[in-house]
């Protein structure tokens, strides 16, 4: 073929012809970059409380042309010092994510359906208090149940006295870890997580200790271990996992001592045996500020063998390595590096604590601690001072709340059977179904999702069906709020109002203020103020105990007497810091501000305030006891045994759940219990692990896209669920690598993809847990298993905590 | 060994199949020039040279650059501070008069970029850092009408190098965040 000049003429012109035609259309297509209205480029950086997880980290938004872009730490935060974790830093993408909720809709066509209507924000509140005065009139307040995820901060607190107020004493919130809690109540008398000082620590033995991953704080957990491993001056800190998993903390750690699951505490008692054994331990830290270690007589003319005598009688090492895996060698070498590095502590959390035994486990791994002589000294176990907030004026309660209040809560255990927990949340739904101990008329659920996160989801979903009025307010359509009659989009926390005290498990007492970083970007409204703006129109007499217009105000009134607390400082930098620190170790307190406006403009502007000053050898603070004393035998728990009913006082012999194997004092000394699993040992052979990645720690985690990329990063695994298993374990199953298979209990089966990992420990297969939604948003919904199905409803004992780990599983390929 | 026979390929007969074929392809090739190395097109053909010869400075229109990361465009009312009255004779300003009057935004184009994972800060490297603008931005006062593309191509390899020879962070994530 040829081309002729005419023709290639004809074709050039041609084309400058058609082009002026196509030139509006081909912008669309051929940019890379979508231009939106122009905007000259103004930037702002504004401060503010990362909300993804409780470590409350201080963030700075950067905000261009008022749309947040990027947000990074705050490099004058206590917490994280400039630095972020991937949660903080996706914080843009929950902000911008499409499946928001984008303002207040109502179910159409009863609980079961899909479909939702939207309404005005008016409408939706005139439902609320139409329902909540029926109740107050009949005087049925109690009959309103208010569901939250978190037990303490500013949301706690404002539902707490509206509950009060209304007159409904069943305000429940998640008890995150409540054997944890009780080890540091039965042993030193506090209510609290025990609180860490990572930084100044020698030797860290952690028990299973999620550090740098699902930790309540991780970037302060992230920092200290990088401060450890390379900032500090002199001498590095060894760390040690123990754990049935090798880890993302157990691989960045000195050693991982692989163990069997529910044994970590028999470990810890091990390493005491040989602390003891060998006269390793503090004798006079022993003496002054413990109670229970040697023989003692009591008043009543009773002997007692002393924690001691327990330890020596019971945990020789070859039982200890039988029973836990760890060679008798691995546990005199641990025992004497811990008792040797000192400041040394050990460390648990739920990965310890989710067995039966759970609540022995954390008191075996916490007496570590006290016979290292490291609670209340620098790098030990500390207890975290309080920020020293307003407090809210004394409610004045009419007499028919007052009746209301005094009724049964809804997550009471009945017969007093779970004697260490004052509340039971995985009961209620039992109890609603029984209508016991009444029936349940209004539910509230606020960051909470039971449906995905308790054990027994399908039981909570029964109990809602039940529920005549649920009302959700919830940012993302969760599987909760599915099953909701009126859902009212909360605001995320870059657009909100707020304080936020950071983790108890930092030592010092730090508190954020979070300011919205943008404009409201829905038509949502923080629960806060729809909570404050229901007060107000539940008639006069109830808006006079919330004497605050919106959240705004609150904040202003919480933070109203940090000025005359005469103590701390606002975020600063390093050098005023250490200047203060210096002075308030001398007792000296210089203030920065005249007027307590100057002060409270500049705390909001800079984000937060906080107390550098850590006062150590306060032991009337810090051991709370009868003895005033660390207790190896626990008199606290002695006395709540005695309280039981049917109890012949004082003594513990028989008031025992009837599985428990110990017996007279060892019941309320750390010791060894053997853990039970659900499932026969032959047909169920292999115990399930079940780990939280920290892209997969926040509620609505699992709905974007970048969490879903890097959850499984250390196996190239993302978008789905895996399940680790040891390669000999596999060989002998005869499964190969990315196989699919069924892992199966007694309560349900669950199809995954096998993934062979050396770093899982022959017998145990590990799901991670955060995926397997059946709602929440186009990147979440059905994708990957949720293992709370494998797992039926056990409960500990004592503290009725739900038990994570305790379910034998069989794996076979698909 | 044999090899299978090829069909042959039958080219159409009909001149215009061909010329609309070529066309289509023609058509194609400028657009893909066009837009994506088309380069930028400024809503105004702004003269620097001439506003810095009358003794304006870089600051005076681009007022974010020693405050912030971007430097930022100009809005309208930095025009409307000298030409809400014509203060020349040229033809040419009274366009600016006119949409100054208008009160409708100039929607200036961004000529410079950096890839989006890349954090750049203005504030930094001209405060902090003492660099003057042409240093980046070339030669762009001196130009009477503006360039499609950037007058120097920004690539992390100079970077690197200037990075490196004033001793400042060199590691990924000072820039890529």
């Amino acid at each position: 073929m040829s081309l002729k000049r005419r023709d290639f003429i004809k074709i050039i012109s041609g084309s400058a012809l058609t082009l002026p035609l196509l030139e509006c259309s081909t912008k669309r297509y051929f940019s890379t970059i979508r231009k939106n209205q122009w905007a000259p480029g103004v930037e702002e950086w504004v401060q503010s409380v990362c909300g993804a997880c409780p470590g409350a980290c201080g963030i700075l938004v950067r905000v261009v042309d008022g749309k947040a872009v990027k947000i990074e730490g705050n490099p004058a935060h206590p917490v994280n010092k400039g630095r972020l974790c991937p949660l903080g830093q996706a914080g843009t993408q929950m902000l911008y994510n499409p499946d928001r909720i984008k303002g207040p809709m109502k179910k159409v066509g009863g609980r079961t359906s899909t479909q939702w209507a939207e309404i005005s924000w008016d409408e939706a509140l005139e439902i609320l208090v139409s329902r909540l005065n029926k109740l107050k009139t009949a005087d049925e307040a109690h009959k309103f149940v208010l569901l939250t995820e978190e037990s303490r901060g500013m949301c706690h607190e404002l539902f707490d006295r509206f509950m009060n107020a209304f007159g409904s004493p069943n305000h429940v919130s998640n008890v995150s870890n409540a054997s944890l809690v009780q080890a540091l109540n039965l042993t030193q008398g506090i209510n609290l997580p025990m609180a860490y000082d990572f930084e100044n620590s020698n030797y860290i033995l952690s028990f299973g200790a999620s550090i740098l991953t699902s930790w309540p704080s991780p970037v302060q957990s992230m920092r200290a271990f990088s401060y450890l491993r390379q900032g500090r001056p002199g001498k590095k800190a060894k760390i040690i996992q123990v754990e049935p998993r090798f880890s993302i903390t157990a691989s960045r750690s000195d050693k991982w001592v692989p163990i069997k699951p529910g044994t970590e505490g028999l470990l810890a008692l091990g390493l005491a045996y040989v602390i003891i054994k060998e006269n390793l331990y503090e004798r006079s830290y022993i003496e002054n500020f413990t109670f229970g270690f040697d023989p003692w007589i009591d008043e009543r003319g009773e002997a007692h063998k002393g924690f001691g005598n327990l330890i020596l009688n019971n945990y020789q090492l070859d039982f200890v390595s039988e029973a836990t895996g760890v060679s008798v060698d691995s546990i005199v070498t641990l025992a004497k590096e811990f008792a040797g590095n000192k400041p040394a502590v050990a460390v648990a959390d739920q990965n310890a604590t989710d067995y039966s035994n759970g609540l022995y486990n954390a008191l075996a791994i916490h007496s570590l601690n006290a016979l290292a002589g490291s609670i209340d000294i620098p790098g030990g176990v500390l207890v975290k001072r309080d920020v020293p907030l307003n407090e809210l004026p004394v409610l004045a309660l009419d007499p028919a709340a007052r009746r209301s209040l005094s009724q049964p809560r809804i997550d009471r255990a009945e017969n007093n059977s779970y004697p260490l927990a004052a509340s039971v949340p995985s009961l209620i739904p039992e109890n609603i179904l029984k209508g016991k101990p009444y029936p349940i008329d209004l539910l509230f659920l606020c960051k909470s999702n039971p449906l995905f996160t308790a054990l027994n989801g399908e039981a909570f979903q029964k109990a809602f069906e039940k529920i005549p009025f649920i009302v959700s307010f919830s940012s993302f359509m969760d599987e909760s709020a599915v099953f909701a009659d009126i859902v009212l989009p909360d605001k995320t926390y870059l657009e909100k109002h707020q304080y936020v005290e950071s983790s108890p498990l930092s030592k010092i007492p730090v508190l954020g203020i979070g300011k919205p970083a943008v404009e409201n970007l829905y038509n949502t409204r923080a629960t806060e103020d729809v909570f404050l703006d229901l007060a107000q129109r539940m008639g006069e007499g109830f808006a006079a105990h919330f004497p605050w217009k919106n959240s705004k105000e609150f904040v202003l009134y919480k933070i109203d007497n940090l000025f005359q607390a005469r103590k701390g400082i606002i975020f600063t930098d390093a050098f005023e810091e250490s200047q203060l620190k210096l002075l308030e170790e001398r007792g000296w307190w210089i203030p920065q501000f005249s007027s307590a406006s100057e002060f409270k403009d500049e705390l909001i502007r800079k984000g937060g305030w906080w107390d550098p000053y850590y006062d150590y050898g306060v032991k009337s603070f810090v051991f709370q006891t009868p003895s005033r004393k660390f207790e190896f035998y626990s008199q606290i728990f002695a006395a709540k045994i005695a309280e039981l009913p049917g109890r012949p006082p004082g003594n513990p012999k028989e008031a025992r759940p009837q599985t428990m194997e110990a017996k007279g004092d060892d019941i309320v000394m750390p010791h060894y219990e053997k853990p039970r699993f659900s499932g026969d040992e032959k047909e169920y052979p292999l115990y399930l692990h079940i780990h939280q990645p920290l892209s997969l720690s926040h509620s609505s985690s699992a709905d974007q896209p970048w969490f879903q990329e890097i959850m499984g990063f250390h196996l190239n695994m993302n978008w789905d669920s895996w399940a680790e298993i040891n390669p000999r374990t596999a060989e002998e199953l005869g499964i190969r690598d990315h196989d699919e298979i069924w892992i199966e209990s007694v309560h349900g089966k669950v199809r995954v993809i096998a993934k062979i990992y050396p770093g899982a420990m022959p017998g145990v297969v590990s799901l991670p847990f955060g995926l397997g939604h059946k709602a929440l948003g186009r990147w979440a919904r059905n994708l990957g298993v949720n293992p709370m199905e494998l797992i039926g409803t056990v409960l500990d004992e004592w503290t009725g905590q739900a038990l994570k780990s305790s379910a034998r599983i069989k794996v076979y390929k698909a | 060994m044999k090899l299978p026979k090829l069909k042959k390929f039958k080219i159409p007969k009909s001149r215009w199949i061909i010329l609309f074929c070529l066309l289509l392809v023609a058509i194609g090739g400028i657009l893909i020039v066009r837009n994506v190395w088309g380069g930028v097109k400024q809503p105004l053909a702004f003269n620097h040279k001439i506003h810095m010869e009358n003794d304006l400075k870089c600051f005076d229109c681009h007022i974010y650059y020693e405050k912030q990361a971007s430097s930022g465009k100009p809005r309208l009312e930095i025009c409307a501070g000298c030409h809400e009255e014509p203060v020349g004779k040229r033809e040419k300003e009274k366009i600016v008069v006119e949409l100054v009057k208008s009160g409708r935004e100039i929607e200036w184009q961004r000529l410079y970029r950096v890839p989006e994972d890349v954090y750049f800060s203005h504030r930094r490297h001209v405060v902090l850092g003492k660099i003057e603008c042409d240093f980046c931005h070339g030669d762009i006062g001196h130009r009477s009408k503006p360039p499609s593309r950037p007058l120097k191509k920004m690539t992390m390899k100079k970077c690197l190098s200037c990075h490196k020879e004033k001793g400042t962070a060199t590691d990924c994530i000072s820039c890529h965040r």
